[in-house]
């Protein structure tokens, strides 16, 4: 085997490990469909690989062959050089516009708040990371202050929010209980909470802060 | 500071005094890093119970903001001691219009949140005087800058899943509380307060401690007695939780003579919660949870006796605690209420 060969194959098994840069990516798909040795050498690593994973198929059966012909009688697409120019940038806007996709589901998913922790309604939350998840076990927040940013729990993330308390009844509530009743019970009962913390946390002006922003309480 | 000049050439006994010189320094700062490690330590429960005196024995004005969720709330704070009493005055300077007012609090008065943190709440059932080194681990961190000022910063962290843990910065010169934050489960920040600007001990005019208005907020402090000799008088309460998490004490109790609603407060120096029984209430309130920033309420309904009852708990502890307690409440005695 020269060494030729054993180069092409150490790439191959480092394309199909996702262990291959761009360079040597292209290449090899390159000598790989010129060469049926490699071809065959593909399948085998395919087979070996799944062989370790233990999900070898009980028949094996290579359509490969009868692609490749079938290709190779296909008529090539006719198409016009002005709508390939048309098409181009507007492909890469496709991508852009997927990549942006796929960014906002990504901080939608950032920002969720998390199973049993998250409170029913928790679109009041600010939800920062820190750097050090593991809380009690670290005994420390792990964190210097300046690194916490605050994260709004909204998955819409450019709606502006009242600072309106969010209640969320768990069980439906009988007809005669309207949602703002239990609101202003709710908001009656938390102010008057405020002024037991204030007296009792040690922490000056900060319980007054967090009273609802409603008037007549 | 020893200094050991290595002798030109090394016989026994050089070598023996070397090895000696050697331990002592090395004896020297490990005993030196025990004694900062105390030290630390000690200055970081100091810096507490010095916090709670500042923030109510000091002359203060400033502008902090308040923020939760997506929500930022900008307040004005004058606080001053008048012939020894506590005057306050919050006006809020974003949304609704609104002020709240405190008259005429006694400076020396000490709630039973004020002993616990103090750490003189020996003589009192049931606590103890490091009451809050048993809940919370109290540590000490690298310094920082709010409202242009030098502040300690604290990691007060909590021992069981029953609080929140808070990040402190006090104010070196004085103690005065200038950030809070409050961290919940997976190290969430559920509210953040910290000063933008302050002004510590310039006396404060009459006219910033403002005339009441009508529409103003006038703070009661019936229901948080203060310590009468170390001892809390309260009066006998109907109810009582089979359960309440480790630390939480009695603070304060009440019972409305209009609506016969009557309140428990239990604190375990930093964070407070109030149990709520409703005997007014019509009986459909449905059984509910909700959330505010730090602030979490459960609600549900108890009948005793074919008469129905609403219960709430409402307080800075994560929901599930609150739940526990609230699902615990029993009359305190079998013929009661």
């Amino acid at each position: 085997m020269s060494d030729h060969n054993i180069r092409e194959k150490e790439s191959l098994s480092a394309l199909m490990d996702g262990e291959a840069d761009e360079l040597e990516f292209h290449r090899t798909l390159k000598s790989t469909s010129q060469s049926d040795e490699l071809r065959d050498t593909w399948r085998r690593y395919q087979l070996a690989a799944s062989a370790m994973r233990r999900d070898l198929p009980s028949h094996v059966i290579d359509y490969s062959s009868s692609i490749r012909a079938a290709l190779e009688d296909e008529p090539a697409l006719g198409k016009s050089a002005v709508i390939s120019r048309m098409m181009k940038p507007l492909g890469r806007f496709a991508i852009a516009a997927s990549v942006a996709a796929v960014a906002i589901i990504g901080v939608q998913q950032y920002s969720q708040p998390n199973g049993l922790s998250a409170p029913i309604a928790s679109v009041d939350d600010v939800q920062v990371n820190f750097v050090n998840p593991q809380l009690r076990t670290a005994a420390d927040f792990g964190i210097p202050a300046v690194t916490a940013r605050t994260v709004s729990a909204s998955s819409e993330p450019n709606t502006y929010r009242a600072p309106q308390p969010v209640i969320v009844v768990k069980e439906m509530a009988p007809d005669e209980v309207t949602r703002e009743q239990v609101q202003a019970y709710l908001n009656e009962l938390m102010s008057r909470h405020t002024e037991h913390a204030a007296f009792n946390t040690n922490q000056g002006m900060l319980p007054y802060a967090r009273m609802p922003a409603t008037q007549g309480y | 500071m020893h200094v050991c000049l290595p002798p030109r050439v090394i016989d026994f006994n050089s070598f023996m005094f070397l090895t000696r010189c050697c331990a002592v320094i090395l004896a020297g700062v490990f005993f030196q890093a025990q004694a900062l490690a105390v030290e630390a330590d000690a200055s970081g429960e100091e810096l507490l119970k010095q916090m709670a005196v500042a923030n109510r024995q000091l002359n203060y004005s400033g502008i902090f903001t308040y923020e939760h969720g997506g929500t930022l709330k900008t307040v004005k704070v004058f606080h001053a001691i008048k012939t020894g009493r506590e005057v306050e005055r919050l006006v809020l300077l974003s949304g609704p219009k609104q002020e709240v007012i405190r008259r005429g609090e006694d400076v020396n008065c000490q709630r039973l949140g004020d002993a616990m943190l103090r750490g003189n709440a020996a003589g009192i059932a049931n606590i103890s005087k490091h009451h809050l080194e048993k809940y919370y681990i109290v540590q000490l961190k690298p310094d920082d800058r709010i409202a242009g000022r030098d502040v300690n910063m604290l990691h007060v962290v909590p021992l069981d899943e029953h609080r929140y843990g808070y990040v402190l910065g006090l104010d070196k010169e004085t103690g005065l509380l200038l950030q809070s934050m409050l961290i919940g489960n997976n190290n969430r920040v559920l509210e953040r307060f910290q000063y933008v600007d302050v002004q510590i001990g310039a006396t404060i005019a009459d006219s910033d401690l403002g005339p009441v208005e009508e529409e103003d907020h006038l703070v009661s402090s019936e229901a948080a007695p203060c310590l009468d000799n170390g001892m809390l008088q309260l009066s006998p309460p109907n109810w009582r939780p089979g359960w309440l998490p480790p630390g939480y004490s009695l603070a304060g109790h009440e019972i409305s003579t209009e609506s016969g609603r009557e309140t428990l407060i239990y604190t375990d120096g930093l964070s407070v919660f109030s149990l709520f029984i409703d005997p007014d209430m019509a009986a459909n309130f449905p059984q509910m949870q909700a959330q505010r920033g730090a602030t979490a309420a459960y609600l549900s309904r108890i009948s005793v006796e074919d008469r129905q009852y609403v219960i709430c708990v409402v307080g800075e502890i994560p929901v599930e605690t609150a739940k526990l307690v609230m699902q615990s409440v029993i009359p305190a005695s079998p013929a009661a209420p």
